[in-house]
Order: structure tokens, then sequence, then C-alpha cells
């Protein structure tokens, strides 16, 4: 009896390990060029991400030298430097954030890709942002 | 900021969008491969470099005062 218990809970972890887990949809990745010097990109990352998640997409990753945004409200940049994170005042980026991307090297950037909303017709969305 | 206008957008769409009219002074893009700012001015189309959008470009748009700007919402692909 204990060997056919065994048998059996030994076939339940089996099929527990082969199930398939829930399914998440990957997002489809669209990959920029990224000039030697600043360049200006709309970030697609969801709002709360960290400037660091940036830097990990950046492809070499020694690349990026710093990230600035403007903040519209305070008309003051803040950056976020991968060398010097603690003296950062760029601390979440949002999404449709338009960032200053600056790299010493030819890079290329990986980030999700977004598609308009077919149910907000072109200028006649929510009020987006204040300028 | 980033602009979800279609690509091939005119600037003078982004003047429409905004509210109140008039508010609109210019709308400038960097072009990262040459390094060089792109500018439509609306108050002289004419003599602006700046004559077509693209989805997702990232943009400064300048007002003569506080304004809303209007633009389509998106969301994630795939």
């Amino acid at each position: 009896m204990r060997r056919r218990t065994a048998i059996i809970l030994a076939l339940a972890s089996l099929v527990a390990l082969t199930l398939p887990g829930p399914t998440t949809a990957s997002p489809v990745i669209l990959v920029r060029n990224l000039s030697v010097g600043c360049n200006m990109v709309t970030a697609t990352f969801p709002t709360g991400t960290l400037p660091s998640a940036l830097a990990d997409v950046v492809s070499p990753p020694t690349a990026l030298q710093t990230i600035w945004r403007l903040d519209n409200a305070s008309r003051s940049f803040q950056a976020f430097m991968p060398q010097a994170p603690q003296a950062s005042d760029l601390t979440s980026l949002n999404l449709l954030d338009a960032a200053f991307i600056c790299v010493d090297a030819a890079a290329t950037i990986a980030m999700p890709t977004v598609a308009s909303d077919p149910a907000s017709a072109p200028h006649l969305g929510q009020p987006f942002d204040r300028v | 900021m980033g602009l979800t206008f279609l690509d091939g957008a005119a600037p003078s769409g982004v003047a429409e969008a905004i509210t109140p009219a008039g508010a609109l002074e210019s709308v400038w893009r960097l072009d990262n491969a040459t390094g060089s700012f792109q500018a439509y001015v609306a108050a002289a189309p004419q003599a602006s470099d700046l004559t077509s959008l693209q989805f997702l470009d990232a943009a400064f748009v300048c007002t003569g005062g506080p304004a809303t700007l209007s633009m389509p919402a998106v969301l994630p692909a795939g």
C-alpha cells in the first residue's frame, strides 16, 4: 500500500512539473539604434519603471552614460547615471516619457512596443499631458 | 514627451490637438542620426523643417502658456 501511494505521489509530482504554467504574453520588443551622443527616445516601459531597467536593455551595456528627462512642471532635468545611481535624481520612468539616452558608443536599445488604441480617435484621446 | 500620432502625421496636427487653440508655439524633434533638431513653428509653418511626425517620436512641445495636448492612447503590442 505504501509503495502504491509513493508511486501515485511520484506521478502526481511529475504531472505538476510538466504541466504548462499560466501563459503570459511576451511583449514585442522593438530595437532602436542609438548614435554616439544623446538620443531623444520615447520610453515604452510601464509607468514606475526604474531607470536602471533602461541600463539593462542597452547593448553594449557599457555604452550608456546618462539618461535625462525633462520634468515639464518644474522645467528641470532629472538624470540617471549608471556609474553613480546613488547620486541620480531620476528615480522612475513613466510610459511615453521622452528621455535623452546618452551613449559614448554606437548602441541599441530594446523596449516593449506599443500600438495605438483603435478605440481612441486621433486628436480626440483623453488629455494626456500638460505642457 | 512621446507623441502617439500615427506615422506621417503633419506637425500642424499637434496644434489642432492642443487646448487652448493657438497655444502651440513650436515642436522640436531631435534627429538622433544627425544630432540636429528639426522644428515646426506654428507661426511660420512654411519656414519649418519638421514636416512629418512618426509614431512614438519624442519631441519638445513648446506652448505660450499652460495647455493640454490630446493624443491617441496606446496599448501594449503583442
